[in-house]
């Protein structure tokens, strides 16, 4: 089934509760594991028929928190608000040079990407990392310094068999880009998908992209994903056409559930452009804006969906 | 509503004694908790406290009653508790309130709790959703004006969570639920439905609640908008909520306006829209401030943002305190705060002092030594200036 929820799924109002309480030292961290577990066996239930699945990034605080681990010399800075939303991530700082501990990354990547017995290896899956801008806007770092620790893990995650790599990248159409700017970027996204095993999704939320669309679409990438509640069908026009298309159909910033109507509409305003191989459903914006509950239901009801048009 | 240069205030809650959370959640209380209450009650010299201590003695199985004891206690001693810290305007630390978002979706019509969303770290919130067009049955806040208003003789400001504030932390399933994604036009469909949501709450929940306070004769109305910078496109939607919020009271009382962990700059020029209507803006800088003594723009690197508000005829709240932590600020750091916050403003008349946001993280020995700090500062800073204390 053509539906990827990348990045953070949101928690279970139990997984909430048990977080508190472990904070609080009121609950272990074995007892905090089994309900993690429980957590990640349920959204992997909830995916079993997608082409990629998800490992909900349960245990992730955002997604630049793990780097933590792995940057020498790094640790978690104040507040910053994610993009134009109520959610908020940590800066990351760092007091030395941007570089990876190598050492260190298979391990890391084992504990953050591959949680414990989940996924069998040859599992299809999808992994989620922060793009370049996004890692610049909460991180105090050049945008070569980024490129060159994203470059490394990525490649890493891009050596596993049966995976895809989906960067998420709000920062278009909320921050206009430099000429430089856009063309490390696309370097970087050359170098990944030389040697990348599986697809490398690029996506895009919560803005407009009708200003950014030449660069979206000349990017080295094999999809990419536009928040359709932040624009209209209108920016597919010169969308390639050796690309697949994310489409962002399922609202993050409203609980009402999608109705096969809205679904439907989407189609239709969608018009024949697209063959259904080169369209994939996802959230529009990252899914744990949500709660867990509203989420599952959309997901239900967009799985419906999706049965219903490929047949 | 004449207000004395330097005027000190806390912007609104404080953290709730253990005894009050845990009799209203079932938990039983401890003898620490008992002797929490006793302390304080003692420091504070609550009257009639030994009614207090009969009550918690029970430990656990509160009836109605002690329940409502208790709340008029946990308000009286946080009342006290900003009194005694030498405060110019006081409430009593929103002792009655959950928090600011939650408490007021509960006490509205309109409005459905969805579940958890993420905040930060593994701090959640309970988010709700709009399910038809909000309005409030009564006015908010009155039982705790009446009931704070008995406590003391210094004057009483009321905070009150904004329209805008409480649209942007909702999901809206009432005002644009039915949208085709990718339908031509989506954006100002949402953007229109979005704003006759701000509407509907500015003039069917905020302004009723101005209006029943200023009718039981609150002259304070501080109306707080964390939010108010979260959307850069949404400027001009806010400065409106807060229009239509306040609307023909104008003028009526003193009503400020309480923006905290916003980008200030992005409020500008529109904001100059709000003088004559709002008379205060208060906001956070001391998060920003560097710890070092000195008045000028090097060590206060946090008030650099006051330049921004030279021009405009607002009085404006400076935050001096930094609510995300435990370091007491010394009252020499709070004076050179002010006074480098006058040398900018040029004008002592139009500064207010507070913290920067409301003290509930804080532990309430934390909370009390900071504002004694920040009013022997404020002293410090009004000798300086040859201000009346």
């Amino acid at each position: 089934m053509n539906i990827i929820i990348p990045g953070q799924y949101p928690r279970s109002e139990a997984l909430v509760a048990a977080t508190r309480q472990f904070d609080r030292k009121q609950l272990t961290a074995e007892r905090l594991k089994v309900i993690i577990k429980k957590d990640e066996e349920d959204f992997k239930n909830l995916q079993s028929d997608f082409a990629y699945r998800s490992t909900g990034l349960f245990q992730w605080q955002d997604l630049l928190r793990p780097f933590v681990e792995i940057i020498d010399g790094a640790e978690s800075g104040s507040l910053k608000r994610f993009y134009e939303t109520n959610l908020f991530w940590r800066e990351l700082k760092c007091a030395g040079k941007w570089q990876i501990k190598s050492t260190l990354l298979d391990e890391w990547i084992n504990k953050w990407f591959l949680p414990e017995r989940l996924y069998e290896e040859s599992d299809p899956m999808i992994f989620t990392l922060p793009f370049l801008y996004l890692f610049r806007t909460f991180a105090k770092v050049s945008l070569n310094d980024a490129a060159t620790i994203i470059k490394i893990v990525a490649e890493r995650l891009t050596a596993f068999c049966n995976k895809a790599l989906c960067f998420i990248e709000p920062t278009i159409g909320w921050k206009q880009l430099t000429e430089e700017e856009k063309k490390i970027g696309i370097s970087l996204l050359k170098e990944i998908r030389k040697s990348a095993r599986g697809p490398v999704f690029f996506c895009t939320a919560f803005f407009s992209i009708e200003n950014e669309k030449d660069f979206l679409y000349e990017l080295p990438v094999d999809g990419i994903g536009i928040d359709f509640f932040a624009n209209s069908t209108k920016v597919l026009k010169q969308f390639p056409t050796d690309q697949i298309l994310l489409a962002g159909v399922l609202r993050t910033d409203s609980t009402s559930i999608e109705t096969p109507e809205q679904l439907n509409g989407f189609m239709k305003v969608l018009g024949d452009e697209m063959n259904s191989e080169s369209l994939y459903f996802m959230p529009s914006g990252i899914a744990e804006l949500l709660p867990r509950v509203t989420m599952d239901a959309k997901l239900e009801a967009l799985k419906e969906f999706a049965c219903n048009c490929i047949r | 509503m004449q207000l004395h240069p330097l005027t000190t205030h806390e912007i609104g809650s404080l953290a709730k004694p253990t005894w009050r959370v845990k009799a209203f959640s079932g938990v039983p209380l401890d003898t620490v908790d008992l002797k929490v209450a006793q302390d304080w009650g003692d420091r504070l010299n609550i009257e009639g406290r030994d009614q207090l201590f009969k009550i918690l003695a029970k430990k656990k199985d509160f009836s109605k009653e002690d329940k409502a004891t208790i709340l008029h206690f946990s308000s009286l001693y946080a009342t006290r508790l900003l009194e005694q810290a030498g405060l110019d305007l006081l409430w009593d630390g929103e002792q009655h309130r959950i928090e600011m978002y939650e408490h007021v979706i509960q006490h509205i019509t309109g409005f459905v709790c969805r579940g958890h969303v993420r905040s930060f770290d593994n701090k959640y919130y309970a988010k709700a959703s709009c399910v038809k067009p909000p309005s409030c049955p009564k006015p908010l806040h009155i039982e705790e004006y009446e009931r704070i208003k008995h406590f003391t003789k210094k004057p009483i400001k009321v905070p009150i969570s904004g329209a805008y504030t409480l649209v942007d932390w909702s999901f809206d399933e009432c005002y644009s639920a039915e949208m085709v994604p990718g339908m031509a036009g989506i954006r100002d469909l949402s953007q229109a439905g979005r704003n006759q949501f701000l509407m509907d709450m500015a003039e069917g929940v905020i302004y009723p609640t101005l209006k029943g306070l200023l009718n039981k004769g609150a002259l304070f109305l501080q109306i707080d908008e964390a939010a108010a910078t979260t959307k850069r496109s949404e400027i001009p939607e806010f400065i409106e909520t807060t229009k239509r919020s306040i609307g023909d009271l104008a003028g009526k009382a003193f009503f400020s306006m309480h923006l905290c962990f916003s980008e200030y700059a992005r409020l500008f020029p529109a904001i100059k829209e709000l003088e004559g209507i709002v008379s205060a803006i208060h906001l956070e800088c001391a998060n920003r401030d560097s710890l070092q003594l000195g008045v000028n723009a090097t060590e206060r690197t946090g008030y650099e943002i006051l330049k921004l508000f030279k021009d405009t005829q607002f009085k404006i709240g400076i935050g001096v305190l930094d609510v995300h932590t435990d370091y007491i600020e010394s009252p020499e750091l709070i004076r050179d705060r002010i006074l480098y916050a006058c040398d900018v403003l040029e004008d002592p008349e139009r500064i207010m002092v507070a913290p920067d946001c409301g003290l509930r993280t804080r532990t309430w020995e934390v909370a009390y030594t900071k504002l004694q700090n920040m009013v022997k500062g404020r002293n410090l800073a009004a000798i300086q200036l040859g201000l009346p204390l």
